[in-house]
């Protein structure tokens, strides 16, 4: 099955029904992004990570994390027995592109291609923590633990750039006239000035116009209290719930959650995940 | 950071006019867990005749056995200084990351301020993808009292530290009840795979919580269970040794032959010490790894049988099931999410 036919050539998740307990993927990665990324993993860069949903359990738990020098050869003969039918995640990196992207199994066996577009579709936008910088694999970042507990669709639209208020209004997230259950927007590292002030009212006009429901994240270290003040008066007239997530970096978690260098880590996605899952719920009385 | 072509290059961006520089291989007494430091200071865990023994497995025991034995795991650098300013000038050995690993991990060295028994995290720096030769300027913090976890995956094969000239370095001990260390003994999750930074490991966590000395003897691939292995634990002096020896055995009926025997060995040496036994980390429900635990549980009950002062750690009882998703970066190596858990457990058993 080539998963790229399937669904346009863009950078996400894939989700398809297998019944073989052994099957190979062929992937080829182009446009690896050179740079600095001490703090995000090869596989996020630019391998692949595979989930599966245990059948009798009903939970989601890891095959394997592959790099892109890897020919993926997928060996679940030690969780599951032959000709089971399961589910499988399939996510790819976050700065390179795939040219390839075969599931390969023999014809005894088959393989069946799941479109999500049924489940609840939630908008995720952002900055860097968003868009998976400082993750060892894509499968953690919050948004895609929010995906698979939430079971929807995620949407993600994020910058890794500071000035990312700014890029996301340029994007004009209305214009596709899709609409969201729920949109998700951090808040972090806003500068306050009256561009900013100004994109940012706009942005949260145009979530509202296209989601049912806006939440707003946001963690702050206590040097920077202030900035809540003002995040609060900026949104203050918007039709949006605003979380505040800052206990990631208290004096409990932040040795668990944060590199130090402004970065959060796995451990902080998966703190920030709990925090917007029992938000949504709450919400959204979504029965989960 | 500055990356450099040769550890000799003079620095461009970093001003080190008023440095002095200092080869901390000269000063075994600065690192803490080498379980060489008497002798010389290149972080070898394991004696020959145990690095021999990995021929008589696998091929990669054999490979990784040659790619860690000289990581420093679970190594701190510690030292109370009076120059404002230091200056870290490294040529690690290997130069490009680990499929599983950050490079904060695997090449990270994981700056905390010791403020009485509290560790306060600074920083943390490596030198990234593609480079192995770099200097960074790190600012010390007011009471000059610094511990810094070495890389989890790399060797270093030179390490200055530059201080303002006519400032000290000075030793940094434990306190003298915390001095004998707390023993670790395992696979690749032990050694550090997959927390986001060296200082994350749940050895490095334990050793930070409990702010006592550890020794990590951990080898990725390398955890065989071995009698030379039990011996050479058995002639170390320590706290508690914790045995997360399960998923390197490959194969049930080996496991079954050997958890016991080991253990049975090291307590020979220590009759009294605690010694905490872990079941596998597995969390994707790899089938054979519930025999193993199986396996585990009856050394341990046969412990308590003995009224020995062991301990049993279940790894998956610590999580609900629909948390496997993300205790892990994969079927066993540990978020942090997952490291602190295990940490916290650890240390409420040794605090006992």
């Amino acid at each position: 099955m080539d998963l790229l036919k399937i669904k346009e050539k863009s950078k996400g998740v894939y989700h398809f029904k297998i019944n073989a307990n052994r099957f190979q993927i062929h992937y080829k990665v182009t446009n690896i992004k050179e740079g600095y990324y001490p703090h995000l993993g090869v596989t996020a860069r630019e391998g692949l990570v595979l989930l599966y949903k245990h059948p009798q359990k009903e939970l989601w738990a890891s095959i394997e994390a592959y790099h892109n020098s890897n020919l993926g050869y997928v060996n679940m003969s030690h969780m599951l027995s032959d000709n089971i039918s399961y589910e499988v995640l399939l996510y790819t990196p976050l700065l390179s592109d795939l040219e390839e992207l075969i599931i390969e199994t023999d014809d005894e066996h088959h393989i069946e291609y799941i479109d999500d577009n049924d489940n609840p579709q939630i908008l995720v936008c952002g900055g860097s923590t968003s868009f998976g910088m400082g993750c060892t694999t894509v499968s953690l970042m919050f948004s895609n633990i929010l995906a698979r507990k939430l079971v929807a669709n995620i949407t993600n639209v994020s910058f890794d750039d500071k000035d990312y208020i700014r890029r996301l209004r340029e994007c004009r997230i209305t214009d596709s006239h899709n609409k969201y259950a729920v949109g998700i927007i951090e808040l972090n590292e806003i500068d306050f000035d009256e561009k900013s002030s100004t994109y940012l009212k706009e942005l949260i006009n145009d979530l509202n116009s296209c989601c049912d429901i806006t939440i707003g994240w946001y963690y702050l270290e206590e040097a920077t209290a202030v900035c809540e003040e003002v995040l609060k008066e900026e949104v203050n007239n918007a039709s949006i719930i605003l979380k505040d997530v800052s206990h990631i970096l208290n004096d409990e978690n932040r040795d668990m959650c944060s590199y130090g260098n402004g970065y959060i880590n796995d451990s902080g996605n998966i703190l920030i995940f709990k925090e917007l899952f029992s938000t949504i719920c709450e919400v959204t009385k979504w029965n989960i | 950071m500055e990356h450099l072509n040769s550890i000799q290059d003079n620095l461009k961006t970093i001003n080190d006019d008023d440095i002095h520089y200092l080869d901390l291989f000269d000063y075994p007494e600065f690192f803490y867990g080498n379980v060489n430091n008497i002798e010389n200071t290149d972080f070898c865990k394991y004696p020959k005749i145990i690095q021999e023994e990995m021929k008589e497995y696998e091929p990669i025991a054999i490979r990784e056995m040659n790619n860690y034995n000289s990581s420093p795991t679970g190594v701190r650098l510690r030292f109370n200084t009076d120059s404002k300013r230091l200056i870290f000038k490294v040529e690690l050995k290997r130069k490009w990351d680990y499929q599983k690993l950050n490079n904060l991990n695997s090449s990270g060295f994981d700056v905390y301020c010791i403020d009485g028994t509290s560790y306060i995290h600074q920083e943390v720096f490596s030198p990234g993808h593609g480079y192995n030769i770099f200097a960074k300027e790190i600012t010390t913090p007011e009471n000059g009292n610094i511990c810094i976890y070495l890389p989890s995956y790399n060797s270093i094969n030179r390490f200055y530290i530059g201080i303002e000239k006519d400032c000290k370095i000075n030793e940094l001990n434990y306190p003298k009840n915390k001095q004998l260390p707390i023993i670790f003994y395992g696979n690749s999750v032990t050694q550090g795979a997959a927390a986001s930074r060296s200082g994350n490991s749940f050895p490095n966590i334990v050793s930070r919580k409990l702010n006592r000395d550890i020794v990590n003897l951990s080898c990725s691939s390398c955890c065989k269970g071995t009698q030379n292995t039990a011996d050479l634990i058995g002639s170390m002096n320590c706290h508690a040794i914790i045995i997360d020896y399960t998923q390197n055995a490959y194969d049930t009926n080996i496991f079954r032959n050997t958890h016991e025997r080991f253990y049975k060995k090291i307590r020979q040496y220590h009759p009294d010490i605690p010694i905490i036994l872990l079941t596998t980390a597995n969390f994707n429900f790899w089938r054979a790894y519930n025999d193993f635990d199986v396996i585990v549980e009856n050394t341990y009950n046969n412990a308590i049988f003995r009224s020995e002062n062991t301990f049993l750690i279940n790894q998956k009882e610590l999580f609900n099931e629909d948390e496997y998703d993300y205790v892990a970066v994969d079927k066993s190596h540990f978020t942090d999410y997952g490291m602190f858990k295990i940490a916290e457990r650890i240390c409420d058993i040794i605090r006992e």
